[in-house]
This record gives C-alpha cells, structure tokens and sequence, in this order.
C-alpha cells in the first residue's frame, strides 16, 4: 500500500469519525431542547387530564357516536313511514338489539331517552373531559413519537409534526380550562424573557429550528459520510480486482441456447436471409456469430479489469485521487461547523427575541413615531391586531432589503461578464476545426446530459 | 429565493398569529353565549391561548424573513465559478473519462450548505465516485470532488451543465442556478471489433483455429495460387495451356490477389437506423462494420472512402489508405447522428460527381426509403460503373433481438416480420434487376457479412486500383 494512500485514508477516516461526533453532537442537543420544550407543555397542562381510564370511555364515547347516527337515521326513516314517536322508538329499540345485542347503548342510555331527549344527554357535565383527555395525550404521544422519529432519521417533517402537536395539546388544553400558565409580563423585555408563556413558546420554536440545523448537519456531513465509506469500499474492491484465471484461459464460445430458443431473431438470419448474389458457408457464419457477437451481458471482468488499470493510472498521476472521488478532503471542519451553529443559534435567539417584544409591544415604536398621545394611550394600541403595525413592516422590509441585495448582485455581474451568462460549450478540438474548414459539426446538435 | 420549507413555516406563523386574532375575536362570542344561558361555560378561550398563539406566529414570521438579507449577501451563486477537467476529451467507446470538478467561492461570505450537481449524458455510466457534492464552503477558498465516468456509446457528448443550489443552515432559503458550462466529449466507436479480429488472427498463427480463417487470397496478382478445373464463366487468359497439352483437360491457373481495391462505403444516417435496442441499433452495428472494414482496408493497404448521408450528403471522405484515412473515418464516425429521412439517389448521384474512381460500392442501409428512391439509386450508381453490394440490416432481427417475448408478443413479432420479409424479398428482386446484390442482415451475421463482401471483392479484384 503506497504511503499518501496511507495517510489519504487516515486522514480519511478520521474526519468522519470527527463528523459522525458532530452529527450526534446535534442530535443530542435537539434531543435536549426536544424534552425541555415537551416537559414544559407537560408541566403548563393541569394534572387531572391525565386520566387513563378516560381512554375507555372516549373509546366508548366512539362506538356510541355509531350508535346515534344508526338511531338517528333509522328514527327518521320511520317517522317518515308513518310512525309516531313510541311506534318508531319501538322499531329502533328492536333493531339496536338486533345489531349491537343489547337494550341499552354502550354508555348506558335508553334508546327512548337518546332518541326523544338527545341534548340532554350532550348536555350533562363533565361528558367531554375524558375526550378532551383522550386527545390530549394521544396528541402528545404523536408529538413524541415524531420527536423520537427525527432523532433517528433527522427528517425535519417529523419535526414539524411534533412542533404542530405541541401546539394543539396546548390549544386543546387550553379550550378546557386547563392550561396553567399565567399571563405574567406586561411590556417590560426583562418580563418576556422570564415569563413562561414566552419560554415555552421560544422552546417550542427553538426546538424546530434547532431540529433544521440538526437536519443541516446531517445533510452536509451524512451523505459524505455514506459516499466517502461507499466510495473507499469500491477502491479497495478494485484494487483487489482480479481477472479470474478462466477468463484468461483459450475459452470456445459456447452456444447460445437462448438463440436457439427464439424463432425470431438476428442469430437465425442464415435461415431467413435472402441473398441475392453472395451466398456464405453455414462456417463463415458461425465465424462471425462467435466472434462478433453482442453478449447480453457486459463482460463485468473485462470492464473490471479496464476500470482498475484506468484508476492506477490516476493513482500514478495523481497519489490523492482516492480522496479526491470520495470528495472526503472537502466536508466542512468540525470546529468551524461547532462555532457556526452555536453563535448562529445565540444570535438568531436573541435577535428573535427583540423583534418579537417589539412586535408585541408596538408602544415604543408609536413613541419613536412621534404619533399623538391619543393613538399611544388608545384602546386600539393595547388591542392584539397592534402586533401587526409591527410585524408586518418588519417582515416586509426584511424581504425587500434582500431583494434589493439580491438586485445589486445581479446587476453587478451583468455588469462584470454579461458573455457569462450564455451557455459555454468546450468543442472537442476547436483548433482541428478551423485549420481544416470543417464548420459542419458546429451546426451539429451535441446529445445532452441528464 | 424562500424554499418549500420556509414558505410552510412562514405560512404556518400568518396560521397561527391568524388563529390567535380569530379566538381574540370570538371572545365576544362565549360572552353572549354566557348572557343567553344564565350559566357559566366550561369550555371558553382565554386570553393566554390567544397571547401563545401570537408570539409562536411571530417567532415563526419573523424567524423566516429576518435571516432573508443575511442570506441574500451569502447566496451569490454567481460568486461561485465551477471548473470541469476532463482527463481527454476524446476516447473509444468502452473507455474510461475522469471528470474533476474544483468548486471555488470568490465571494465574500461563506456558503453554509452548498449543493453541487454536474450532469452527465444519459448514455454514460457512472462507474466510481459520485457527480455531486453536499458541502460547506469558505470564503476564497475551493472544493473538489472527482468522478469517473464510462462511454459505451460513441457519439459527441457533452458533459455538463452544473446546477449550483445554495441553501441557508435552516433551509427556510434557497438560489438555485445552472452553469451553462459544457465541456464536449468525442467517443470514437469502439476498437473492440478490431482486437477481436486480431485476437483471432494470432490465434490462428498458433494453430489454435485451424480451418476457420483464410489469410491468402485467390485473386488476379502475379504470386501462383495453384491449378482447379475449368468452369466455363472462366476467362480463357488463365488456361494453363502447357497443363492441357499434358493432361487434355481444361485447367484454370490461379493466382494470389497482389492488387489493390477500391472500396466505397454509403452510409445510411437516416432515423430509421435508429431502430433497435439500445446501444445495438442498426446504426451502431453498421458503424462497427464500417470500422472493421476501414481497419482491414488500412492493413490491405486497399482505398476505402466513406460517405454517410441522410436527404443529402453528410459527410465525404475520399477513398484513400493508411493510418490518417483511418482515423479520419473513424472521426466521421464518431458524429454520425441518425436523423431525417434516407434519400439514395440525391447520395448516389453526389457520390458520383465527387468520386471518379469506381469500386466496389457497398451501400449499409436499411432500404425504409421510398422504393422508386432505392431503385434510382442503385441503377444510377450501376449505370455510373460501381459494383454495387447493399448490406442491408434487417429491422425484426434488430427490435426484437434479446426481448424475452411472451407467446402473443412473440406471434406478433413474426407476423410483422413475415410482412417485412415479403417487402424485402420483393425490392431485393427488383434491386437484382440492376446488377446489384443485397444481403438482409441480422445482428449476428452483420460484420461477417461485410467483410466477407470486402474478401470476396478482393478476390474477384473489383475495383482494381
């Protein structure tokens, strides 16, 4: 083994152990944030929805649903056949016990009762409690299933199924009373940062970004950690290639049975050829058949063993092209990648977290306006459409100061290389052409590529 | 510009902060509802829910179109200038092409996810390292990734463009551009054949196929051949007359051919050479025929000149020999493209005004032109003295060649078939009307047939030089 192929590997090898280190690196840290946020909507939902025996009733809850859709119908059909109220409830009560077996539906409600007084049955306290449980928490186990998903497969949907659950436990939560969190800032910035509202909204978004820049992670450096090992993998097979000894070997063609197989096909043309004025023996034919002929298959070994004399070849030339197919010299440095993520992170926190009081507090921007005390001290002002005097400016000027960036970019390299911008093609051998007077191939559409 | 991702967070935040003002705007509402019913709601909505919504719905706005200038300034793709090496840019069909590619960021900022995809054409294969590269790059500095490529078809191929994505670490951006940067790669046809044939001539030099292969011809040089029996279609010049005075019996002295031919290959560019199975289309068999004939020509030191042609003439090469004849047609091979309907006669009658040597002329067509087209043709190209041979490739044998047909498949094959034998069996008897010969040819018995027509005009010495 020559000695840069040595160090090509080593080095190698050690840049993706360094990269496999990150990319959990990233995982753990999103796995952090994944369970600080999930434990804080735990911890923001009052303990009585955590009633498992909710499960059951809400299962029932389902079947009863059936049961008064099937009443119902059925009901309406026999009233419209000309039956009064017990005649019909009669009817249904005999069919409910001839498809569910029983006299009572599954929540213990007489067929009279759900048919005659239906809302008084909806209307009994405490009935959509276990429901609202059985939700919940079949919600927050989809959120953790998906959180645990993308742990192992770093799809940021998953992650995004988790972020959108979270929200709806807490909506759903919050729909029944029990969201126990309080509304404890009013407008000062120090407030917001310690409120838990605010904290459990940032780490339910920082846990999806931080799910993005995980998936960033693993994006860049997995799919060089997968080439580099596939790449390396199928430069050792090949420097280990040997052409078999039989293939070296004076082989005979061996007949094609499969030609033989077929009635139609160019094998057979000694039958079906018409020759008008050169006939050929049956031998001359045979001559060609196994000489020439097309196998079905590539000849692997032959191809093989081409492959491996062209990459000595490059190896002979270039010591480094090993590194240089697996591509594994340019995945990014892990320092660098560890100093991007976590100052990009801070900076984008703490800059999030400005923009938004200030989206939720429009009064100092109103001040720094110079708008009239009767706009700043308005009902209006304090009202929650006010975010969007903010917001909505604030968003707008953000796209357009890059589009503008955008604009200036492009109008610089027009400026620099307008020629660049129209398809270059680097002819096979320009000068042959010309000093022969053979434009005809210019004119010739070249096959693209995929 | 925003990416899928971006637009469904960004989307998801005007969601959710539009969700926050709609339960704010139904408060209201549960207040009504508490008025009419006298009793206090057990569901109702709360401020908090209403202030939650409202900063995720921020936080997810702002989140996406904040980072867009920061972005804007990173994401100059014109920034990025991608450079192709090949290794060489012309090669033989079944060889191999390394393509390096060197990525380098003259921009000012660097690239926190950069995509590179550089395309191949369809017909290569990808044999080691892969054409793209998933990476971050620095500001002024370079990437590299290097792949391997082989070219199984001959032809002029472009390698490229490259296609240059850049993303932002969230993904919530992306610029995608392509890099019309094309490098052109000429695959000769393949040499394959002609090792074969060499292959076999040493191994009939080692006794090995003793029998098969004849390297002495029978012809009208000076060097003795031997003694046969004479056949009355023999020219009375080669009696052996002392050989008659001995034996009374009329015997033919022959000799081995000394002189050279001239041979002129017409092929037929047309689309309908296209036909047949990937990569073994009558095209490409013919052009392998045409190789091994120039290759045998070259070593005969016999003329070989070529011409292929579609409506008109493509390209003409005069017959000549040696090595730079050789590389020439093989050139010309390389860009023939099948395209445009075949029109003989327009080919023969150019032929014949730029050609005043006549020869063997052996025309490599398929005959789907149109039958009084065909026919002109060759009474023009007998009329103008040519020894006409048509090696015409058979289109059932070539289309449905290695398919495993099923048996209704396989009845429709040879009725199509049947039908073009009869065409074929018709125009070839009206072709022989004109002195000339055709020869239906399958994939197998495609070459062979070639040169044999080649040995047998040699022997027969047409087209002497």
């Amino acid at each position: 083994m020559a000695l840069s192929e040595v160090i090509g590997t080593r080095v190698e090898e050690d840049k993706v152990r360094k990269m496999r280190n990150l990319l959990n690196m990233t995982r753990i840290f999103a796995l952090v944030v994944f369970i600080a946020a999930l434990g804080l909507v735990i911890s923001s939902i009052d303990t009585s929805i955590w009633k498992f025996e909710s499960f059951w009733f809400s299962l029932k809850f389902f079947v009863f649903l059936f049961e008064l859709i099937f009443l119902l119908i059925g009901y309406g059909i026999a009233y419209l056949l000309g039956y009064d109220d017990s005649g019909a409830v009669a009817l249904m009560d005999s069919f409910h016990s001839a498809v569910f077996g029983g006299g009572d539906t599954i929540l213990g409600v007489t067929v009279e009762d759900i048919l005659l007084q239906p809302l008084q049955f909806f209307s009994q306290p405490g009935l959509f409690e276990p429901i609202y449980s059985f939700f919940i928490i079949i919600i927050l186990f989809i959120a953790l299933v998906a959180g645990l998903g993308f742990l192992r497969e770093c799809n940021p949907a998953l992650s995004a199924i988790s972020f959108f659950a979270m929200n709806i436990v807490l909506g759903l939560a919050s729909l029944s009373g029990k969201l126990k969190i309080d509304l404890d800032f009013s407008g000062s910035i120090v407030e917001m940062i310690f409120s838990k509202l605010v904290i459990t909204a940032f780490l339910i978004y920082f846990s999806l970004e931080l799910s993005f820049q995980a998936s960033y992670v693993y994006n860049v450096i997995g799919p060089n950690i997968h080439r580099h090992r596939r790449i390396s993998s199928n430069i050792n097979r090949l420097r280990e290639f040997k052409m078999p000894l039989d293939r070296m070997k004076d082989k005979r063609p061996e007949p094609d049975v499969e030609s033989d197989r077929m009635s139609i096909r160019g094998k057979n043309t000694s039958r079906a050829r018409i020759t008008v004025t050169t006939a050929f023996s049956r031998i001359k034919g045979l001559v060609g058949r196994k000489l020439f002929r097309i196998s079905p298959e590539e000849d692997w070994d032959k191809m093989n063993n081409r492959l491996k004399a062209f990459y000595e070849q490059l190896e002979r030339n270039d010591p480094m092209i090993g590194v240089s197919l697996s591509a594994s010299a340019y995945t990014p440095s892990l320092m660098r990648l560890v100093l991007i993520i976590t100052s990009g992170t801070l900076f984008r926190m703490v800059a999030l977290l400005l923009l938004s009081w200030l989206a939720l507090n429009p009064l100092p921007i109103l001040q720094f306006l110079n708008m009239p005390d009767s706009i700043i001290n308005s009902i209006e002002a304090g009202q929650p459409e006010m975010i969007l005097l903010v917001l909505a400016p604030l968003s707008i000027l953000f796209m357009l100061v890059g589009l503008l960036v955008q604009f200036i970019q492009r109008r610089a390299t027009r400026r620099m290389g307008a020629a660049a911008q129209r398809p270059v093609i680097h002819p096979v051998s320009e000068k042959k052409e010309t000093e022969e007077g053979r434009p005809r191939r210019r004119q010739r559409a070249p096959r693209t590529g995929r | 510009m925003i990416s899928r991702r971006g637009a469904f967070i960004l989307s998801g935040g005007l969601f959710m902060i539009s969700i926050g003002l709609a339960l704010d705007g139904i408060v209201p509402v549960f207040d009504i509802l508490i008025l009419v019913m006298q009793q206090p709601l057990i569901y109702g909505i709360s401020d908090i829910i209403v202030t939650y919504f409202l900063i995720l719905g921020i936080l997810m706005v702002i989140g996406t179109t904040f980072g867009y200038p920061i972005f804007r300034i990173q994401a100059n793709t014109e920034g990025i200038s991608v450079q192709r090496v090949l290794d060489k840019k012309k090669c033989f069909a079944g060889e191999y092409i390394h393509v390096r590619i060197t990525i380098h960021n003259k921009g000012p900022s660097a690239i926190d996810h950069l995509e590179i995809f550089d395309a191949y054409p369809e017909t290569m294969d990808l044999v080691l390292g892969e054409n793209y590269l998933y990476t971050r790059i620095n500001a002024n500095s370079k990437a590299e990734f290097s792949y391997i490529l082989r070219t199984p078809v001959r032809g002029l191929f472009n390698i490229g463009p490259t296609k240059v994505i850049i993303h932002d670490r969230l993904g919530f951006y992306e610029e995608e551009t392509i890099k019309q940067d094309f490098d052109e790669v000429l695959v000769y046809p393949s040499y394959e054949d002609i090792k074969k044939l060499k292959t076999l001539g040493a191994k009939r030099q080692l006794g090995k196929m003793f029998g098969i292969h004849k390297t002495k011809l029978k012809g009208t040089g000076m060097e003795f051949w031997g003694i046969r029996d004479y056949f009355p279609e023999d020219a009375f010049r080669y009696i052996d007359w002392k050989a008659f005075s001995r034996t009374h019996k009329l015997q033919i002295r022959e000799f081995e051919t000394e002189k050279n031919i001239r041979v002129m290959v017409l092929l037929d560019t047309s689309q309908s050479m296209d036909q047949g199975l990937i990569r073994n289309t009558k095209l490409e068999f013919s052009i392998r025929a045409v190789v091994l004939l120039a290759h045998m020509a070259q070593e005969r030191k016999d003329m070989i000149g070529l011409a292929t042609f579609n409506s008109k003439v493509n390209t003409f090469i005069k017959p000549g020999h040696g090595t730079t004849q050789f590389n020439r047609i093989l050139e010309d091979l390389a860009y023939v493209a099948p395209s445009g309907p075949s029109y003989l006669t327009r080919a023969v009658q150019n032929l014949i005004m730029r050609t005043r040597g006549r020869g063997l002329l052996l025309i490599i067509s398929d005959l789907e032109g149109k039958k009084k087209d065909i026919l002109d043709g060759i009474r023009k190209a007998s009329a103008a003295g040519f020894d006409v041979i048509i090696i015409s490739p058979f289109g059932p044998f070539f289309e449905i060649q290695n398919i495993r047909l099923g048996p209704t498949e396989k009845a429709l094959g040879e009725a199509i078939a049947e039908e073009y034998y009869d065409i074929r069996t018709r125009l070839s008897r009206d072709i022989q009307r004109y002195r000339a010969g055709v020869i239906s040819v399958g994939p197998d018995d495609f070459l062979i047939s070639v040169i044999n027509e080649y040995i047998e005009a040699k022997r027969r010495g047409i087209g002497l030089v």
